[in-house]
């Protein structure tokens, strides 16, 4: 829900199967695919360039300790309870860690009846401060990964959530100058979704150089 | 020769400021039940720790709700009870929903810049907030809209590049010195300051000179004239 596909299942994943995949690959197939005309590489960002979920993951558990303190946590369905009300407040907040934390602190309100002391409250809002301050740790092979596309195809760095939590990870002023051509080549295809009233701020590159471009996305129309 | 028009969106498109100073004053009042502190001190407070979480939470009403929790918790040394922090929390969402009013003259002054100029509207912000304002305020003359985490001359620079235009040939129509026309200035742009009524204590800049790039108008029916003048000089 926070960074990317779908930690909860609020955007269930489709069973194995139902997804048209073209080739499945792993580590150990032979270096050969369908052949095809692309122009253009994408990719993502939260746990696909570097890691994310573990991050959301650990304030989960540090919210349910917190919670610990008033109410029995197998009996409450903390999580379940969590979940619902960051479901209703994505209308309001859109993904990201300060949605999270704001929906984790009014979580927090609901499930104890009020009786949370404000010292705790204090504690989850410094939960969500840790979560925006993770380090970014670039996932394993990607950087090589993404030099080998880069060499072969333009690449965009297209991520999704909080414009400012994203930015950090990625800055913008990393971005290279000789790139703007071809990063106004990716404006024109994100237009169409900026029509659908999805705006994008394309910007640098950061985890890797080779990016020509980045967009962060709301990801919710 | 400006060829490229940008439009700042909260106050200078749409109303935005006195939303949160409503909620400043809803705060304000909430804390009073606890500490005695005049309005001065308690401002002076929240405004400090918002400004300390502007690096980790960057603009928008999501940090500022975060901000006035973690105020209102510290101010009053943990002694606030969990039904006005939700009173907090309910506030900012108000403030995430409010709807789009644009202010007196502005649809009609971005059409009629639109007619002789490229517009793109440059708004700094919670992404997910300012993209449901762009969806709702009905101005369609954007050729491009930018949201950017902060308005400072790197940012300017780069859209400008993007936009492929000289410094030279842009002019930023703004409410905030600040974000607006100083880092636009810097770079060799031109400035339609169009002051509103409040204006965030963040955004207040003090003794800055336009060097001659840089046109007050007291409201959105004097843009078009601004930039004639600014062309004739130009």
């Amino acid at each position: 829900m926070h960074g990317e596909s779908g930690r909860w299942p609020l955007f269930p994943c489709p069973p194995r199967g139902a997804v048209a995949i073209l080739w499945r690959m792993t580590s150990a197939s032979p270096a050969s695919a369908p052949s095809s005309s692309i122009g253009l590489v994408g990719f993502d960002g939260d746990d696909t360039l570097w890691k994310s979920e573990d991050y959301y993951r650990q304030a989960e558990q540090d919210f349910e300790s917190v919670l610990g303190h008033y109410i029995d946590l197998h009996d409450a369905g903390t999580a379940q309870h969590l979940l619902k009300v960051e479901r209703r407040n994505l209308a309001v907040f859109g993904y990201g860690a300060k949605g999270m934390t704001l929906s984790m602190i009014e979580a927090a309100i609901e499930l104890t009846d009020e009786r949370i002391s404000a010292a705790h409250l204090r504690q989850i809002v410094e939960i969500g401060r840790r979560t925006l301050q993770h380090p970014v740790e670039v996932i394993e092979g990607v950087r090589e990964a993404v030099a080998a596309i880069a060499a072969r195809w333009p690449v965009v760095l297209i991520t999704k959530g909080d414009l400012f939590h994203q930015e950090q990870k990625a800055p913008p002023s990393r971005r290279r100058a000789k790139n703007c051509k071809r990063l106004n080549f990716m404006n024109c295809a994100l237009r169409m979704r900026r029509r659908k009233g999805r705006s994008c701020s394309p910007m640098g590159p950061d985890v890797s150089q080779n990016c020509h471009g980045f967009a962060t996305v709301s990801g919710v129309a | 020769m400006i060829r490229i028009v940008g439009f700042d969106g909260d106050d200078t498109l749409w109303r935005s400021q006195e939303f949160y100073d409503q909620a400043q004053l809803d705060f304000e009042a909430i804390i009073a039940r606890y500490i005695d502190l005049d309005s001065a001190g308690l401002r002076a407070t929240l405004l400090a720790t918002e400004r300390g979480n502007l690096a980790q939470y960057g603009y928008g009403v999501k940090g500022m709700i975060l901000s006035m929790v973690e105020a209102a918790i510290d101010l009053t040394g943990g002694r606030i009870e969990a039904k006005d922090i939700r009173t907090i929390m309910d506030m900012g969402k108000d403030l995430l929903v409010h709807p789009v009013e644009l202010l007196p003259g502005i649809a009609e002054a971005v059409e009629q810049v639109a007619q002789r100029f490229r517009v793109v509207l440059i708004t700094k912000g919670d992404l997910f907030h300012q993209e449901r304002k762009v969806a709702l305020c009905g101005l369609t003359a954007f050729q491009r809209i930018e949201i950017v985490s902060e308005k400072d001359v790197a940012t300017y620079r780069r859209l400008l590049k993007e936009f492929e235009v000289q410094p030279d040939e842009f002019a930023m129509v703004g409410n905030s010195l600040k974000s607006d026309i100083a880092p636009v200035i810097e770079l060799g742009g031109w400035g339609v300051y169009m002051p509103y009524h409040a204006t965030w204590e963040h955004e207040v800049l003090h003794d800055f000179d336009g060097a001659g790039h840089v046109v007050e108008v007291d409201g959105a029916g004097r843009i078009s004239e601004a930039l004639d003048r600014m062309m004739s000089g130009a």
